[in-house]
């Protein structure tokens, strides 16, 4: 309501300039989402669900299914942290037509799905949330993970999946018929999950684990799973959980060193450290350096509400903060893979800011 | 806008023209009654059936209980 009140404001001031200039962010707009294939099939599926309410045609219904399902699936997989790559694949569906279906034969590992009437949408964007995830994430690693690891990985990339749709009738019913009943039923698959979740919530999930086991993955390149790779796997799992249940004031492990894995990480928390001091930090990462880190993160997390509370120790805290990287980048040789910027909660609950920044090192 | 991204293309079926589709698999050669779930072997029709696939030349379905889909997608990882 502002921003139209704003816009008539604008249009009064400058007349005849401001609708010229309302008119070009208008074109701007749509043109934005007309090039967006997915912002497209959205608005197309939005289209047609009315064309279906009024007319009850199956060919609208059928548009609007799709339209909707890949519109809002792909969308989603944009909005998912993961570094520089995008795990999941984007899916495209094609109905397999009436005339089609006399004669039709499936190809070889082509998946074919039956969906549900467009008053069970929300059924039908689980059924292919779960295809997308399980036949395009994580390839290339799954075969050495444990298969309840692997399962408690796939719930949770198809709830984090769901959950950037911002619908929350599509996320309840799935966590209510699918998520629920197979955390409570296995006992073998529930043990990971709660590690799982809690990597999740501090924001490691996406960010660092999946991260990790994609290039691990890549690392590997097919060699058979071994003890070794399964001991690492659960290590690196083992690792990132300590992180992410640290308490205020506890030790956690900030280096993992493997054969086929070496990462350091470095968690910039506590405000009064920071304004202190960034040296300890400086020498932590050269520690890591050291130790021939593979990857290096620098997690940092500000207090959410500091900057209401008390503007100028938040300003310093971010000062410092980006002194830190500049330091970083300028002291050592590495390359500053990715940077990610988001909220989560700490172990107490609290809502806070955090960057995920990942280094690469450089050795000759 | 088309984009040069490789997608993983999914066939889907509308549920009234599912009964269709298992018509025609019949028509290769598959009597209906012989048709079973690759999971939990269990009776699959065209009302309970939820997804299918080839497998070594062989056509394989699975049925509408969530855990079997969940358990045949993931046997099709590529």
């Amino acid at each position: 309501m502002n921003i139209l009140l704003e816009i008539i404001e604008i249009i009064e001031k400058y007349r005849l300039l401001g609708l010229i200039l309302l008119l070009i962010l208008i074109i701007f707009i749509l043109l934005r989402t007309l090039l967006d294939e997915d912002k497209s099939n959205i608005w197309r599926g939005k289209f047609y669900k009315v064309l279906y309410k009024l007319l009850k045609k199956r060919e609208a219904e059928k548009r609007y299914i799709s339209n909707d399902v890949s519109g809002r699936l792909n969308l989603a997989r944009k909005q998912m942290p993961f570094g520089k790559d995008l795990i999941p694949k984007s899916i495209k569906l094609e109905w397999i037509e009436n005339s089609q279906g006399n004669s039709y034969v499936p190809r070889e590992d082509e998946l074919v799905v039956k969906l549900n009437p467009a008053e069970a949408q929300e059924n039908n964007i689980t059924s292919l949330a779960q295809a997308m995830v399980q036949r395009t994430a994580l390839i290339g690693v799954r075969y050495i993970l444990d298969k309840p690891l692997e399962d408690a990985m796939d719930l949770n990339l198809i709830k984090n999946l769901l959950s950037k749709i911002g619908n929350r009738t599509i996320l309840g019913w799935y966590m209510k018929n699918e998520y629920m009943p197979q955390v409570d039923q296995r006992n073998d698959l529930r043990n990971w999950n709660s590690k799982i979740v809690e990597i999740d919530e501090r924001g490691l999930f996406t960010r660092l684990l999946l991260v990790e086991l994609d290039s691990y993955g890549k690392n590997l390149a097919g060699r058979p799973r071994t003890i070794e790779t399964e001991s690492e796997i659960k290590g690196l799992i083992e690792f990132v959980f300590k992180i992410a249940n640290k308490r205020y004031g506890e030790v956690a492990p900030l280096s993992y060193r493997r054969r086929n894995i070496k990462i350091g990480v470095l968690l910039v928390g506590e405000t009064s450290k920071v304004l202190w001091s960034i040296e300890p930090y400086i020498n932590a990462f050269a520690m890591s350096l050291n130790k021939e880190a593979k990857a290096i993160y620098v997690v940092s997390f500000s207090k959410e509400f500091l900057k209401e509370k008390d503007e100028e120790s938040e300003k310093a805290f971010e000062e410092m903060r980006a002194y830190l990287h500049k330091r970083i980048e300028k002291d050592f040789k590495v390359q500053k893979d990715f940077e990610l910027a988001y909220s989560c909660y700490d172990i107490r609950g609290r809502r806070r800011k955090a960057k995920c920044i990942r280094y690469i090192p450089i050795f000759k | 806008m088309k984009t040069n991204e490789t997608k993983e293309t999914i066939k889907i079926v509308h549920y009234k023209e599912a009964e269709a589709l298992f018509k025609s698999i019949v028509s290769l050669g598959k009597p209906e009654g012989e048709i079973i779930c690759y999971i939990c072997r269990t009776k699959v029709t065209s009302k309970n059936f939820k997804a299918l696939t080839r497998k070594s030349g062989k056509i394989i379905f699975c049925c509408d209980n969530p855990e079997c889909y969940r358990l045949f997608v993931k046997s099709l990882r590529k």
